[in-house]
């Protein structure tokens, strides 16, 4: 009960707080904006390509906007009621610590889903506005990409929350998140491309036929082979084979970066899930709950056995 | 007593005498120079001296020789004797017959003298008696001439031939119809002879005839001709050259007799192909002196003829690289020109232009970009120079064909004819009225207006006829259908009526207004929005506002304070 009563708390704190109004106003801005001009320069019947202009949209506003709101939802939500010195006062209650986290945790996940919500209830009325009604099968995709949408944002939640819970400052709390979201968004996927292109060995050349070199050598000239040939055939495949190795070995890091995992699985939806392998899938699914769940519960553990001064 | 004896001897030695000649007759002929050797001795025991005389028919003229000198008298000691030649001459005129010439000296004795025409006076050696060759060649034989008389012989040397050939004498480097043959001394000389190019195969005579006083002789030649040009066509190489030496190009070449033109090349050189036979070329060309050339031509052979052209003091050309240059109203069309002088001096041009219309504005330019203009230009002897005409037409002027000439005028005017062809630019547009996006439901009929244009200058449109490309199922109608004309800058409506069939699928559609007049056509796209029937559009609008206003309640409900 004390659990539902942190929950309707924190939900409260979030959805009233101007950061998270601005953002979710922000984004629902953008979205629309977004859909109006994709609208715009649509051509004929669009009806297939409604579902796919939707969610494309909604996928590169929500990874940049998406991640953060997740991060600024929780990366203060311990450290402010501690340096507050609310903490005590909660803790003085009988109230479980498990509770007081699990139900901000709780909270903080209905306050985003509710921002995903309306962000994707404007953007649907946007498209009906345009006299574009969505099929109750569409309308599904829409809102499994919402869900999809509310595990990525929670996932920088969770950063903010393990954060909060290691810092004792909301600044170092912060600084935390942000340092685990540049990693995981950036360093991983830079470093996946790294190692991928070490690991898939060298690119196959094209097959040159003809290598002129200017006689003073300021430049060369290639001639590659004609694109039917059989030299271009067998370079064109030998390519593929190079770039489905270097794309499973970027994959399995991948699997360590929230925004790769959103972009592929949302992929997935838009492409009325003909993309890639079920295994694929799944395993992508795994590594993108897993991500906030592992953070999470590292900064539940570091919580509820922290000593509260 | 003595004085007695004396004459006694005397009248002896004139009976017995003592002169003894060689020979008592003697062949010569007329003209001829003889020498008659003959020895004078004096029979007696003291020393005489001798008058040496002669007697000869009028004409004939003598003198005795000593020692290589000339003497009319001899003193001889006693028992002693001497050898003398007689000189006599022949005269020139001496008719055949037998004369009698008396000497006289310590004696007398005549000579019969025969003279008669000689049988042969001169002997001709040819290096070759027969030769082979084609009809039409040419061939060198080499003649050796001897006097076979002791008088200088002149000989008049003359070729007969088959019909239509040729046959020259030439001693050295020259031609040679007579000459003068020493007794004893050669002349060679060579013989060319021309075969006639129609000659038939077969064996022919050429003769060489040498005439002199003494009669003709004539020397036979065999040509054998082995392959015959009858009926084919001559030809002639005409090269033109100016005092330079170089080329002259572009020259006309009229042959006279058939009228034909032919032109010279880049290198200065035109072939003409003729039947055999003899015509007068003339040859000209714009800034050159004239010149008549007559040649023969013969069958199957190739005539090679140089002819150096003058140029004239004093002669400009004008040429336009296109004479004719169409463009569109308001463009400003630019001729190419080029100016040579052609006179080997210089000259100083003034250069304008005649019958343009008088609202046209034109100038003479160096450069194609050039601002600057040209009215006066001077050129060196043979110098050329590009030049740009930009014609300027005014912004009135209407479509058409406007000729006139371009001029430059020095010591010698050249003049360009011109044409510019002022198109009318045809342009027309097609704009919608309402913008480019409508909306409709489907099964409902929707009118999209537009106005059409005519937007180009000078030019009116015709049949201007519109249609809509709509979706499938669409029906589409234009009102009207066509526009019979449409005058520059005339602007009327159109509408375009539309149907959309009931089972319309909303969405975002492009409908595609065309008019296409015969010179020109326009496009305008529009997109054509179908709605949902039954308020999609008012639903998306009331999500939207309670989205926001429930959050914006909500934010008031649970911001803080």
């Amino acid at each position: 009960m004390s659990l539902l009563v942190v929950a309707k708390k924190e939900f409260a704190e979030q959805v009233g707080s101007r950061r998270f109004i601005v953002l979710t106003l922000l984004t629902m801005l953008v979205v629309a904006y977004a859909l109006h001009m994709g609208l715009r320069i649509a051509h004929q019947s669009m009806r297939a390509e409604v579902l796919q202009l939707f969610i494309g949209t909604g996928n590169a506003v929500f990874a940049l906007f998406g991640a953060g709101l997740g991060l600024l939802a929780g990366f203060d939500l311990i450290t402010r009621e501690r340096e507050q010195g609310t903490l005590k006062v909660l803790l003085s209650h009988p109230v479980p610590r498990d509770a007081i986290i699990l139900g901000k945790a709780a909270g903080a996940f209905a306050a985003i889903s509710l921002a995903v919500a309306c962000v994707l209830a404007v953007a649907t009325g946007a498209v009906l506005i345009y006299g574009m009604p969505l099929s109750i099968e569409e309308l599904a995709d829409v809102a499994a990409f919402g869900g999809v949408t509310v595990i990525y944002i929670f996932t920088y939640f969770s950063f903010g929350i393990f954060a909060s819970a290691v810092a004792k400052s909301s600044g170092t709390a912060l600084t935390i998140s942000a340092l685990l979201l540049v990693f995981f968004s950036a360093a991983v996927p830079v470093a996946g491309e790294l190692v991928s292109s070490r690991l898939a060995g060298e690119p196959p050349a094209p097959p040159v036929y003809e290598h002129r070199v200017h006689e003073d050598g300021s430049a060369a000239l290639e001639v590659v082979a004609e694109p039917d040939s059989q030299a271009m055939r067998a370079y064109e495949q030998k390519m593929a084979e190079y770039m489905e190795r270097k794309r499973r070995i970027s994959a399995i890091f991948g699997l360590f970066s929230p925004v790769y995992n959103y972009k592929e699985l949302v992929r997935y939806l838009m492409a009325e899930r003909t993309y890639g392998s079920h295994a694929e899938v799944l395993n992508r699914l795994a590594g993108f709950v897993a991500m906030p769940a592992v953070f999470f519960t590292l900064g539940y553990v570091r919580f509820v056995r922290e000593d509260v001064v | 007593m003595r004085s007695l004896l004396l004459l006694l001897a005397l009248v002896l030695a004139a009976l017995t005498g003592s002169l003894e000649l060689s020979t008592s007759g003697i062949s010569a002929i007329a003209g001829e120079e003889l020498s008659i050797p003959l020895t004078v001795s004096n029979p007696y025991t003291f020393s005489l001296t001798m008058p040496l005389q002669y007697s000869a028919p009028a004409g004939f003229t003598g003198w005795f020789e000593y020692s290589g000198l000339r003497v009319n008298s001899l003193t001889l000691p006693p028992g002693e004797s001497a050898q003398l030649v007689f000189h006599l001459k022949v005269p020139e005129g001496a008719e055949p017959g037998r004369y009698r010439i008396s000497l006289r000296a310590f004696g007398s004795r005549w000579i019969e003298l025969r003279v008669a025409e000689p049988e042969e006076f001169v002997v001709a050696l040819p290096e070759l008696r027969g030769v082979v060759m084609e009809a039409g060649d040419k061939v060198e034989l080499e003649v050796e001439l001897r006097s076979l008389v002791s008088t200088p012989l002149e000989l008049e040397v003359s070729c007969t031939t088959p019909p239509g050939w040729r046959c020259s004498s030439f001693y050295g480097e020259s031609e040679v119809y007579a000459l003068v043959l020493r007794q004893g001394a050669g002349k060679k000389l060579r013989l060319v002879i021309e075969s006639s190019p129609e000659a038939d195969v077969g064996e022919y005579g050429v003769e060489l005839v040498l005439a002199s006083s003494f009669g003709r002789s004539s020397m036979p030649v065999g040509v054998r001709i082995s392959r015959t040009h009858r009926g084919e066509n001559g030809s002639v190489v005409l090269k033109l050259l100016d005092r330079e030496a170089l080329p002259v190009p572009s020259a006309e070449v009229l042959v006279e007799e058939s009228g034909e033109v032919y032109h010279t090349g880049q290198e200065g050189e035109t072939v003409i192909e003729l039947p055999p036979g003899r015509y007068t070329l003339r040859v000209s060309k714009p800034g050159y002196q004239a010149r008549n050339l007559v040649v023969e031509v013969r069958a199957g052979k190739r005539v090679q003829e140089e002819v150096v052209l003058k140029r004239r003091a004093y002669y400009v050309e004008l040429t336009a690289e296109s004479p004719v240059v169409s463009r569109s109203l308001g463009a400003k069309p630019l001729f190419r020109l080029r100016l040579k002088n052609m006179g080997y001096l210089d000259d100083e041009y003034s250069l304008r232009v005649a019958g343009l219309p008088p609202s046209f504005y034109y100038r003479f330019k160096e450069e194609q970009g050039a601002e600057e203009g040209l009215s006066v230009l001077y050129l060196r002897g043979g110098e050329e120079r590009t030049l740009y005409l930009e014609v300027v037409p005014p912004v009135s002027a209407e479509p058409g064909e406007y000729r006139f000439t371009a001029i430059a005028s020095g010591r010698w005017r050249a003049e360009e004819n011109l044409t510019l062809r002022l198109r009318g630019e045809y342009r027309l547009a097609i704009e919608p009225a309402g913008g480019y996006l409508s909306f409709a439901s489907p099964g409902e009929a929707a009118e999209l207006r537009a106005v059409l244009r005519n937007t180009g200058r000078g030019g009116t449109l015709t049949s201007v006829r519109l249609r809509a490309e709509v979706p499938e199922g669409w029906h589409a109608e234009a009102v009207p259908e066509e526009v019979p004309s449409l005058r520059p800058g005339e602007a009327i409506p159109v509408v375009f009526r539309l149907t959309l069939p009931a089972d319309a699928l909303p969405s975002e559609y492009m409908v595609k207004l065309r008019a296409e007049a015969e010179q020109s056509s326009a496009e305008a796209e529009l997109r054509m929005v179908v709605r949902e029937r039954g308020g999609a559009a008012l639903a998306g609008a009331l999500i939207i506002l309670v989205t926001v206003a429930g959050l914006a309640l909500l934010y008031r409900r649970l911001g803080r304070k």
